[in-house]
C-alpha cells in the first residue's frame, strides 16, 4: 500500500468575492474575485511528505485550509481515500447511507403528501360545487371555493419541490462516496455536509503555525488535547478520554504525560507548545496531517526536534504530511516531493532532489538562490526578484509570473504556459521548456501583427483620428 | 581606536522572582565601517545588549557594571541631555518587528522628519528634502512620504525603518532582527540593501539575529551569545568553517544548507538555564554532550584559540575537543 494515493486535489479553486460598496457592486459588469487558489492539482501518496512552498500570500495556507474545508473552496474536488479496513471510514459510509434512507423517506412522504393534498382539495371543491348548485347563490361559499383552489397550487408546488430536493440530495450523497480504481472507497470531501465532515476531519487534521497563539491560554494541556474528542463525541467515559489523551501526549514526546497534563500553555516552553498542538491532532488518530509552517515560529535549536518527531510519527503511525512552508531549505531536508506555488498556482512540482538541484521554473530558481546559506565564503549570484508579493485580485494575463520574470518573452504576456514534463514526475509551467511552441507562436504572432498593421494603413482615416494626431 | 568598545558589560533586570542576569560580562569592539553579528537563541540577551548600548533599557533594567565607549565617550556615565543628543544622531537602531514599530496615525515622512528637526538646526523644508533623499536611498519612491504606514507592505515598512535610522547620518546602526518577520524574497532584498548602505555610507553595523545563515551573508565578525555570555567570537569565516564551542557547533548544525548535503537539522537538546540563578560553571554544561567535571565547577574564560578567534570552553582550551 506504499504507493497508493491518500489525497487527490483536482483543480481546486478558492476565490474570495470582493466587495466595493453596494452601488458599485450593482453597477459592476463583472463580479471581481481575489483568486487565492486558482486551479491547484496534486496528489499525495500514503506515507509521503509533500511540501508546498512559496512566498507569503501565494495561497499555500489557503490550499491547506481548503482541503479541510476550513475555508470553503469555490470549485474543484478533494478526494480522500484511506486504507480499506478503516473504522471511521466505515462509520461515515454508514452514516451517509442512513441520511440517504431518511431523505428517501422524506421524499416519498412529500410526494404522497402532495398527491393526497391535491386529491383532497379537488374532492372538496367538487363537493362544494355540488353544494352551491343545490343551495343557489351563496357568496361565502364561492369565496371559500376560490380560496381552496388558490391554496391547492402552492401546496402541490411546495411538496414537489421538497421531493425534488430529496432526490437531488440522494444523488449528491451517493456521489460523495466514490470507489477508486483499486477498489478503495474514497470520500469527495467537498460534497459532505457538516455532520459528515466531522468524520472526514478525524482523518485529516491540521497543525497550526504559531504555537503561541493557537493554544487557548485558559485551558490546560489536557483540555486542549481532549477537545477534539469532546467535539466529535468519541469517548464514552472519562477514563477512555484520559487514556487517549495520555497516549497522544506520549506519542508527541511529552513524557511522562502526567507531568504536562495539568499545566497551562504558558507553563511549557515553545517547543513543548508545538508538541501539545501535535498531540491535539494525534488524539483522533488521523492518517493525513496538514502542517502549516509548524516550525517557523520556533527557535532554531528546537526546530530539528519537531521535524524529527514528525518523521518518527510518520514511521510509527503511518502518517502522511502535507507540509506548508516558505523555507526551501527546510523543505529540502524534510520532504519527499515539492510543489512550488506562485500566486495561487503550482508552477513547478517534482521530487525534492530534482527541484532543488535542477530547478526549471525561473521562480523556483530565484527562490533557491535567495535562501540564506550558512556559509560566509559562498559566492553565488542571487536572483532577487523586484517588487513585493503579487496581488491575487489582479492576476496578470498570460503567465502569471511574467511581470517579475528575468527571462520574460513576448509569448509570456499573452499565453498561459502548460504543464511541461521535464523528467518523470517533474514538471513546470514555463515556456522556456518548450522552445518549439514559442517559435511557432512567435511566427503566428508576427503574421497577426503584420495583418493588424496593414489594416491600420488601409483603414480610412476618420475625423477622430485626425483630431488625435493634432493633439 | 575602535568606534565602539563594550567591556565587561553586565545588564541586570529586577523582577519579582529575583535579579535576572540577562547580559553578564560581555565584551566586544567594533571598528568603523564593519558589520558584526550577534547571534543566539531567543532569551540569550542579544537584544538587551543592544538596548544597553543605546541606553534604552526598560525601567526595571540597569547596567550593573562595565563600560560602553562610543567614539571616545562613555555612554554608561553620560547624562541624559548629552545622551539624547548622541542617540540617533551618532547611533541609531532599527527595531525588531518593523510591522509595528511605526506610528500608525502619523505620516511616514513626518516620522522621519521629526528626528532630523530635533537633532539638527534645519528648516522643515530641508528636512523633508532629506527625507526624500533617504527614501530614494532605501528604494522607495520619494512621492510616497505622505503615506500612512498601513499603505506600505511589510518589506516597505522595514525600508522606512531603515531610512529613519539613517535620518541623521549616524556612524553606528543596530539592526535588531531586521528580517525575521519577512518573506525570503523580501529578506534577500533587505539584506542586500543593508549591505550596500553599509558599504556606501561606511557604517558600523550590529546585526542581531537568531538566523545564523542571514548573519553569514552580512557580517564579517560574529559573536555567539548563550545565556547572557559570549561563548565564541571571531570572523564569520572562522566560526562557520571551524566552530569550536559545542554550542556554536550545535547552532551551525541546526541550519540545513540548500547547497550542501541533505541532512536533518540537529537539535540541541534541553533548555537554556534560568538566568536568575545561573549555574556556577559553564552555562551550557547541562546541554553539552562533551561535558566533564570541570565544566560544572569553574566558569570558562574567553581565550584566544587562534588570532582573532575567541572561545569560552574548558575543553577547547585543554585541547580535548
Amino acid at each position: 500500500m506504499a504507493d497508493t494515493d491518500i489525497l487527490r486535489v483536482e483543480n481546486l479553486n478558492v476565490w474570495f468575492q470582493m466587495r466595493e460598496g453596494f452601488f458599485k457592486d450593482l453597477l459592476a459588469k463583472k463580479q471581481r474575485y481575489a483568486k487565492a487558489v486558482d486551479g491547484v492539482s496534486f496528489n499525495i501518496k500514503k506515507g509521503e511528505i509533500f511540501c508546498l512552498v512559496g512566498e507569503s500570500g501565494c495561497g499555500k495556507t489557503t490550499t491547506g485550509k481548503g482541503i479541510l474545508r476550513l475555508i470553503e473552496p469555490t470549485s474543484g474536488s478533494v478526494i480522500f481515500a484511506d486504507e480499506k479496513e478503516d473504522k471511521v471510514m466505515g462509520d461515515l459510509i454508514k452514516s451517509v447511507e442512513k441520511t440517504y434512507e431518511t431523505e428517501e423517506r422524506i421524499g416519498k412522504f412529500a410526494f404522497f403528501g402532495s398527491l393526497f393534498a391535491s386529491l383532497a382539495t379537488i374532492a372538496m371543491s367538487i363537493n362544494l360545487a355540488l353544494t352551491i348548485v343545490n343551495l343557489g347563490e351563496n357568496e361565502l361559499v364561492r369565496i371559500l371555493l376560490g380560496l381552496a383552489c388558490l391554496f391547492e397550487a402552492p401546496i402541490l408546488f411546495a411538496s414537489s419541490r421538497r421531493y425534488n430536493r430529496a432526490l437531488k440530495a440522494i444523488q449528491e450523497k451517493t456521489r460523495a462516496i466514490i470507489t477508486l480504481e483499486d477498489g478503495r472507497p474514497a470520500l469527495d470531501v467537498r460534497k459532505l455536509d457538516r455532520s459528515e465532515l466531522t468524520y472526514a476531519r478525524q482523518r485529516i487534521q491540521m497543525i497550526f503555525q504559531d504555537p503561541y497563539e493557537s493554544l487557548n491560554p485558559k485551558m490546560t494541556v489536557f483540555d486542549i488535547v481532549a477537545e477534539p474528542l469532546v467535539v466529535n463525541k468519541i469517548c464514552k467515559n472519562e477514563k477512555e478520554k484520559e487514556d487517549r489523551v495520555k497516549k497522544a501526549l506520549n506519542d508527541a514526546g511529552l513524557r511522562p504525560p502526567e507531568f504536562f497534563m495539568w499545566r497551562y500553555p504558558h507553563q511549557v516552553s515553545g517547543g513543548q507548545r508545538q508538541r501539545v498542538g501535535i498531540a491535539g491532532t494525534l488524539v483522533l488518530d488521523p492518517s493525513l496531517l496538514v502542517a502549516d509552517e509548524p516550525i517557523s515560529m520556533l527557535d532554531v535549536s528546537i526546530r530539528g526536534d519537531i521535524l524529527k518527531l514528525m518523521l518518527d510519527l510518520r514511521d510509527k503511525k503511518r502518517l502522511t504530511y502535507l507540509f506548508i512552508t516558505h523555507d526551501l531549505s527546510v523543505a529540502y531536508v524534510f520532504s519527499d516531493r515539492i510543489g512550488v506555488m506562485y500566486l495561487g498556482r503550482i508552477v513547478e512540482m517534482g521530487p525534492t532532489e530534482k527541484i532543488i538541484k535542477n530547478p526549471k521554473h525561473p521562480y523556483t530558481q530565484a527562490l533557491i538562490t535567495v535562501v540564506p546559506k550558512p556559509d560566509p565564503t559562498a559566492k553565488e549570484e542571487k536572483i532577487i526578484l523586484k517588487g513585493e508579493r503579487p496581488d491575487p485580485t489582479n492576476i496578470p494575463k498570460g503567465c502569471r509570473f511574467h511581470p517579475r520574470c528575468p527571462y520574460v518573452m513576448e509569448i509570456c504576456e499573452h499565453e498561459q504556459p502548460a504543464e511541461t514534463e521535464v523528467e518523470a514526475g517533474h514538471w513546470a509551467e514555463c515556456f522556456l521548456l518548450t522552445p518549439e511552441i514559442v517559435d511557432k507562436w512567435n511566427k503566428e504572432w508576427a503574421v497577426k501583427k503584420e495583418e493588424e498593421k496593414m489594416k491600420k494603413i488601409t483603414a480610412p482615416i476618420t475625423p477622430k483620428d485626425k483630431e488625435k494626431k493634432k493633439k | 581606536m575602535a568606534l565602539l568598545e563594550v567591556s565587561n558589560l553586565k545588564t541586570y533586570f529586577t523582577t519579582l522572582e529575583g535579579t535576572v542576569q540577562a547580559v553578564d560580562d560581555v565584551s566586544f569592539e567594533l571598528d568603523k565601517g564593519t558589520a558584526m553579528g550577534l547571534a543566539g537563541e531567543s532569551g540569550c540577551g542579544k537584544t538587551t545588549a543592544a538596548l544597553s548600548i543605546m541606553r534604552l533599557l526598560p525601567s526595571n533594567g540597569y547596567i550593573k557594571q562595565g563600560s560602553i565607549t562610543f567614539d571616545g565617550k562613555n555612554i554608561v556615565k553620560m547624562n541624559p541631555v548629552k545622551l539624547r543628543r548622541t542617540r540617533w544622531k551618532e547611533m541609531s537602531i532599527v527595531f525588531q518587528g518593523a510591522m509595528n514599530a511605526l506610528n500608525p496615525v502619523k505620516r511616514v515622512g513626518d516620522q522621519i522628519v521629526e528626528p532630523i528637526l530635533l537633532h539638527e538646526k534645519v528648516t522643515e523644508a530641508t528636512a523633508r528634502k532629506r527625507t526624500k533623499e533617504l527614501f530614494e536611498l532605501v528604494g522607495i519612491s520619494p512621492d510616497r512620504i505622505d503615506d500612512y504606514p498601513h499603505e506600505f507592505s511589510g518589506g516597505m515598512r522595514q525600508r522606512v525603518m531603515i531610512a529613519m535610522a539613517l535620518a541623521c547620518w549616524p556612524k553606528l546602526i543596530i539592526a535588531d532582527e531586521p528580517t525575521t518577520a519577512l518573506d525570503v524574497m523580501i529578506q534577500a532584498q533587505i539584506i542586500r540593501l543593508l549591505k550596500n548602505l553599509q558599504k556606501e555610507l561606511d557604517l558600523a553595523l550590529i546585526m542581531i539575529s537568531h538566523d545564523l545563515s542571514v548573519l553569514a551573508e552580512t557580517c564579517e565578525f560574529l559573536c555567539i551569545m548563550y545565556a547572557g555570555k559570549i561563548v565564541e567570537k571571531g570572523s564569520s569565516v572562522h566560526i562557520f568553517k571551524h566552530p569550536r564551542h559545542p554550542y556554536t557547533r550545535g547552532l551551525v548544525a541546526a541550519f540545513p544548507n540548500i547547497k550542501g548535503e541533505k541532512f536533518m537539522p540537529e537539535p540541541i537538546p534541553g533548555n537554556p538555564p534560568n538566568l536568575i540563578h545561573p549555574p556556577i560553571g559553564c552555562r551550557f554544561s547541562d546541554r553539552c554532550k562533551y561535558k566533564q567535571q570541570i565544566c560544572d565547577q569553574k566558569e570558562p574564560p574567553l581565550f584566544e584559540f587562534e588570532p582573532g578567534h575567541y572561545v569560552a570552553c574548558h575543553l577547547v582550551q585543554k585541547g580535548v575537543i
